[in-house]
């Protein structure tokens, strides 16, 4: 080299354009922070709103959950008392013979 | 030599028979059990041989064909019979089984026997499902292979398997359910009251039946494949299988959904099939996609190569219900659909392989580490030269590398969508971007860079038995890659001749 200097007097003179040569136009920081970048967000909400949320919270989850949900509601209705059985056996026969007699069916 | 011997069902019951052998021998001497075990299989891979070599692969008809009375008051028969959709994956079984029998030898040392009895009853179970030509034959072997894997998955899993074993059964068992029905349907639409699948496929049906025998087979086969939005039971069994349930449930438990497609859905509802085939195609799609980006931010191995294999299977799919708009893009282009058909073959078997050594490689890990966890590792190929060599062989494979047997499907199927719509084509194209993302950036985090764990240094490379598990899988991979004809011709007349029979409307 004749004039080590020579370089660097250009690198200031032309700080902008060696500031993008020298990040390669700034290609890796677009491929990494914003191609890769926006795959993982992505992937992340698909996964975590689409398969977590939506398919197995809601649908798989949710609709056992609905079961358990309905018969721990039912289950009330087994006391265990005769009395309370007996109860609704005649409260069902009324009910039955009142539709037959207003519908005229017997 | 072999001609009067009834091979298929030697194939079926000789891995049955060995399995309760191997129950019999006990726990005490686990070795033994392993013996036994390893015998069986090997026998089954070896009478695969004469089934290979005396195929002949200028018919579609069905070959070795066997046929019994089993239930006479119900004409439900004993028949069995391969063709060139059946016959390769009766032989990945085969090949599959032994290597999980070896995998297994070391690491499993509680209920051996009944470990090793639980994947030789599997296997036979498998090629009955690929083999049986009565409806109702089918429908047994299909649910009795749900049993095995329950045991194997809810006995030797992880810490949350009873939960994934439930899952994996309801999900399962609620499309099955709907399969019968529509089995038993077809029964009593035919003439003779025959539960032959073949005769299923002449029978003649109105769009509505159609339509519903088809969503009925959907969802049986949507779930198994599986299919996007039926898919969340498979990467909790994943996670919670032992590294053997993973490997079957990969390599060909998937299979049985993409064989049941080409063997029930497209044959015996062909209208439905052509007027319904944009729900497959998107639903096949979203797979490629959604599930690619989703593979992508796991943070688990397994659950990584789980979606990856769903993914995958998306591409199956997509091949097996383009023929229709090919068919309506280009004119009755045959050459154009059975490219796409074969296509997602050839991906099914090399999916089987492919998929087969990354939860084995997983396993191998596992085994030292027992971590799943991708942030535990890094830097494995400083103390695993030779494993980091396969891992990174196959996790190429995974993302379709030419040369090897995952890009010869992808290929064939990307080619036949841009017959169909450029759309199409476009979409299915991602997957070589996502499944490259998703495979080498899993081998960048956990094979090569900085170790940070001080248990990786530790880390012993691959032991003989590990070796020839991943070496033989490896020499597959590689060899389909360069050399598919040979798969490519057992299947060609078959699915030739699915295709003419699907362009035929069955509506009177």
């Amino acid at each position: 080299m004749i004039k080590p200097q020579f370089a660097a007097a250009l690198q200031s003179r032309f700080a902008v354009i060696h500031k993008i040569m020298d990040n390669k136009y700034y290609m890796d920081h677009l491929y990494l922070n914003v191609f890769a970048g926006a795959g993982r967000a992505v992937g992340q909400l698909l996964w975590k709103i689409g398969d977590v949320l939506m398919i197995d919270g809601l649908l798989v989850n949710g609709s056992a959950r609905i079961v358990g949900w309905f018969s721990a509601v039912v289950r009330r209705l087994q006391t265990g008392y005769l009395y309370h059985y007996a109860f609704a056996m005649i409260a069902g026969m009324v009910a039955l013979i009142s539709i037959f007699v207003l519908e005229g069916i017997v | 030599m072999f001609s009067d011997l009834p091979l298929l069902s030697l194939l079926v019951w000789l891995p049955v028979i060995g399995g309760l052998i191997t129950l019999t021998s006990g726990d005490r001497e686990s070795t033994g059990a392993k013996r036994i075990a390893f015998a069986f299989s090997m026998a089954t891979l070896l009478l695969c041989i004469p089934l290979f070599n005396n195929f002949d692969t200028t018919t579609a008809n069905m070959q070795f064909a066997e046929r019994v009375i089993w239930i006479e008051a119900f004409g439900i028969y004993y028949h069995l019979g391969v063709d060139g959709i059946s016959m390769p994956l009766i032989i990945l079984t085969a090949f599959i089984t032994p290597l999980v029998v070896i995998a297994g030898w070391k690491v499993i040392q509680v209920r051996a026997s009944q470990y090793m009895a639980a994947f030789l009853i599997m296997e036979g179970l498998m090629i009955g499902v690929f083999s049986a030509l009565d409806a109702m034959l089918f429908y047994v072997f299909w649910e009795a292979m749900l049993i095995p894997m329950f045991l194997i998955i809810g006995v030797w899993g992880g810490p949350n398997r009873i939960y994934a074993t439930i899952k994996f059964f309801l999900y399962t068992f609620l499309g099955s359910v709907l399969m019968l029905v529509a089995l038993i349907y077809m029964h009593y639409q035919s003439e003779t009251g025959s539960f032959a699948i073949l005769d299923y496929h002449n029978l003649k049906l109105g769009m509505t039946e159609q339509k519903l025998i088809f969503l009925a087979f959907l969802l049986a086969f949507a779930v198994k494949v599986p299919m996007w939005p039926v898919h969340t039971w498979l990467p909790d069994a994943h996670v919670e299988a032992p590294t053997g349930g993973s490997v079957i449930l990969a390599a060909i438990m998937l299979k049985i959904g993409g064989y049941g497609f080409l063997r029930f859905s497209l044959p015996i509802a062909p209208d439905a099939s052509a007027s319904l085939d944009w729900l497959i195609i998107s639903m096949s799609l979203i797979a490629v996609a959604y599930i690619g980006l989703v593979a992508m931010v796991q943070a688990d191995m397994k659950k990584l190569i789980a979606y990856s294999s769903i993914a995958h299977m998306g591409f199956v799919t997509l091949g097996f219900f383009l023929p229709f708009s090919i068919y309506l893009a280009n004119g009755n282009d045959l050459s154009g659909a059975a490219l796409a058909v074969e296509g997602g073959m050839i991906q099914m078997i090399s999916h089987g392989f492919i998929s087969a050594a990354l939860f084995l490689c997983i396993g191998v890990m596992y085994d030292r580490l027992h971590s799943r966890e991708i942030k535990d590792y890094g830097g494995v190929v400083v103390s695993m030269p030779v494993f980091a060599s396969f891992m990174v062989l196959f996790a190429l494979a995974n993302s379709g590398l030419p040369g090897t047997s995952g890009f010869v499907g992808e290929f064939m199927v990307i080619l036949a969508s841009i017959k169909s719509s450029f759309w199409i084509a476009l979409v299915a194209a991602t997957t070589l971007i996502l499944g490259a993302a998703y495979s080498l950036w899993l081998v960048k985090r956990v094979i090569f860079g900085q170790i940070t764990n001080d248990k990786v240094a530790e880390m012993q490379d691959l032991d003989r038995r590990e070796f020839i598990v991943l070496g033989s899988l490896a020499f597959t991979v590689l060899l389909f890659g360069v050399w598919p004809d040979p798969l490519v011709e057992v299947m060609h007349p078959t699915i030739d001749n699915l295709l003419q029979h699907i362009i035929v409307s069955k509506i009177q």
